[in-house]
């Protein structure tokens, strides 16, 4: 008997074997492509978002709906600058954070900010079509991996080396907006939020290094989150931290194709659920053929228990992925991920 | 000497800045300024890279371990300094992106390795290319995080092949690495997955060219 996506998604929170693997298309600009406008009028209008997911959930058949606009969303808020473009998401423009101004800094109140109202009023809008059908899903960028958008990477990268003092104060600010921000989107009508933190992966940092700063600034963090988390390192490594990852209490990790499934799922040892599998850089160019294969193969490394969900491994599927390739993943979904599913 | 490589390359991953300097400066009563970057910085920074590739070293690791082995460069090889390798014609930019970490990675690489090189900073395809042609650029690197700059490199090399001293284009950063077919797509020369590739790139153009 078919059950609801949330039903389904829960499920696999529970490292439980639902009826079907669930899918996250996690598509953020196909929408825009669907309702013949561009990328940056999509943007524009709460509207226009809700209408793009509601008919990416019909077309596509997948688990989620994704109250994710853009990543220097949060950015806006705090002043900065986005570049909007035609064939790709918006991005961050020039950092505008000067580090010695961090002591006299306070956070923007997330409600009157016109970028996060517009994320607030999307979420109570695909609450209000959608019910307690699908899980929609919500976005919070980490504290941790802020600063990048903040102040660039290498002045960043300056003070979390160097200045003790004023990265704890720094995050102590960020940890602020980012709980607020992201309880904001659970009383909105997210289910659960995704905690994106890239710079926590092995890919940024050494791990030892992501003990003493990141992994204390998620634990600090996701405790007052009032909803499940899902932390996402964005394609970054998370295999030599996962232990720790799962100390900081989240109920999901978003793991990196450049790392093997079976070592991810082996040291997870069905501890966390976990989700990605597909590449999303390699998905624009995959043929019918190739398509069914990657996710055949996805789905029957990392079926076995349950508390795996299929989706790509940045967290947002390209722009130039062609919609016929959107098409055949859940075609794929729909053919090998029903339980139960041989390895 | 091995000993000394094995406290260099610990003390840099574990960007303990004084400690790799004083380690420098032992060995520059042994070696020169040239020997010092072929037989200690290229071969550690080339390790560290490769860490890198197999998981086993971070992007911090090798922002701070380029940029203590340049500033160590600096100071015994000034920029102007005949010791610096002049040739190729170097230069390197980030494309249409304002993610440079990339960027300043390999710009202090190349600077470590000895080199000179021009940093454009951030500039779209059509800027990027008319600075080429009129410093008459040799060899290009070009970074970029997002993948739709990545597919922009396409028409950079589309300006850039408008001229027939077209430079050797080398390309690197995130969508290459997660797509290693994608620097043949856009219409590079070579493409690298990390900063020490920058460094192989540029010498075997060196060594074709002699």
């Amino acid at each position: 008997m078919a059950i609801s996506s949330l039903e389904r998604v829960f499920t696999v929170l529970d490292r439980k074997e639902p009826d079907k693997m669930p899918l996250f298309l996690l598509v953020t600009m196909h929408g825009a492509l669907d309702m013949g406008m561009s990328i940056p009028e999509y943007f524009s209008k709460a509207e226009n978002v809700v209408e793009g997911q509601s008919r990416m959930l019909k077309r596509y058949g997948h688990d989620c709906l994704y109250s994710f606009l853009y990543a220097p969303i949060e950015i806006e808020a705090w002043g900065g600058e986005v570049i909007f473009y035609n064939d790709g998401p918006p991005n961050s423009g020039r950092p505008f954070m000067d580090p010695r101004d961090i002591r006299s800094m306070e956070p923007p109140d997330v409600h009157s900010s016109p970028s996060l109202l517009k994320v607030l009023k999307v979420q109570r809008m695909l609450r209000e079509c959608h019910g307690e059908e699908t899980p929609i899903i919500g976005v919070a960028m980490s504290p941790f991996s802020l600063p990048v958008m903040q102040m660039g990477f290498d002045k960043y990268l300056d003070i979390l080396l160097n200045d003790t003092e004023t990265f704890w104060e720094l995050m102590s600010i960020n940890e602020r907006f980012c709980i607020d921000w992201a309880n904001a989107q659970m009383e909105a009508g997210a289910h659960a939020m995704i905690y994106f933190d890239p710079v926590s992966s092995v890919t940024i940092i050494p791990p030892e290094l992501y003990v003493s700063t990141g992994k204390v600034v998620a634990q600090r963090t996701l405790k007052e989150i009032k909803g499940p988390t899902a932390t996402h390192f964005a394609s970054g490594r998370c295999l030599r931290i996962l232990d720790d990852v799962i100390d900081t209490g989240t109920s999901l990790a978003g793991v990196s194709g450049m790392e093997g499934l079976p070592d991810l799922l082996q040291k997870n040892a069905g501890r966390m659920t976990l989700f990605g599998g597909l590449n999303g850089v390699t998905m624009r160019r995959w043929t019918p053929k190739q398509t069914a294969l990657e996710v055949k193969r996805t789905i029957q490394g990392a079926a076995n228990g349950g508390g795996f969900i299929l989706s790509d491994n940045h967290g947002e599927i390209p722009w130039q992925v062609p919609t016929d390739v959107l098409h055949n993943i859940a075609k794929a979904v729909n053919k090998y991920g029903h339980y139960p599913i041989a390895e | 000497m091995n000993d000394a490589r094995e406290r260099l390359l610990l003390a840099l991953l574990a960007s303990e800045r004084l400690k790799a300097e004083g380690i420098l400066n032992e060995m520059r009563d042994q070696l020169t300024p040239n020997e010092i970057v072929e037989q200690i910085v290229t071969p550690i920074l080339e390790v560290i890279g490769q860490m890198w590739n197999r998981g086993e070293a971070s992007l911090s690791q090798i922002y701070m371990s380029s940029r203590i082995c340049e500033d160590f460069l600096d100071a015994i090889m000034p920029t102007e300094s005949s010791l610096r390798k002049h040739q190729p014609k170097l230069a390197i930019a980030t494309l249409d992106d304002y993610h440079t970490l990339g960027k300043m990675i390999v710009y202090a690489t190349v600077r470590a390795n000895g080199y000179v090189i021009i940093d454009y900073g951030t500039l779209d395809a059509k800027s990027l290319s008319e600075k080429v042609k009129m410093d008459e650029v040799e060899v290009l690197l070009v970074s970029t995080m997002m993948l739709r700059s990545a597919l922009r490199v396409r028409d950079l090399r589309d300006f850039l092949d408008e001229d027939s001293n077209a430079p050797f284009l080398v390309i690197g950063g995130a969508p290459f690495v997660y797509d290693t077919s994608l620097w043949r797509e856009v219409g590079a020369d070579a493409g690298g997955l990390n900063s020490s590739d920058a460094i192989n790139i540029i010498n075997d153009y060196n060594e074709k060219k002699q």
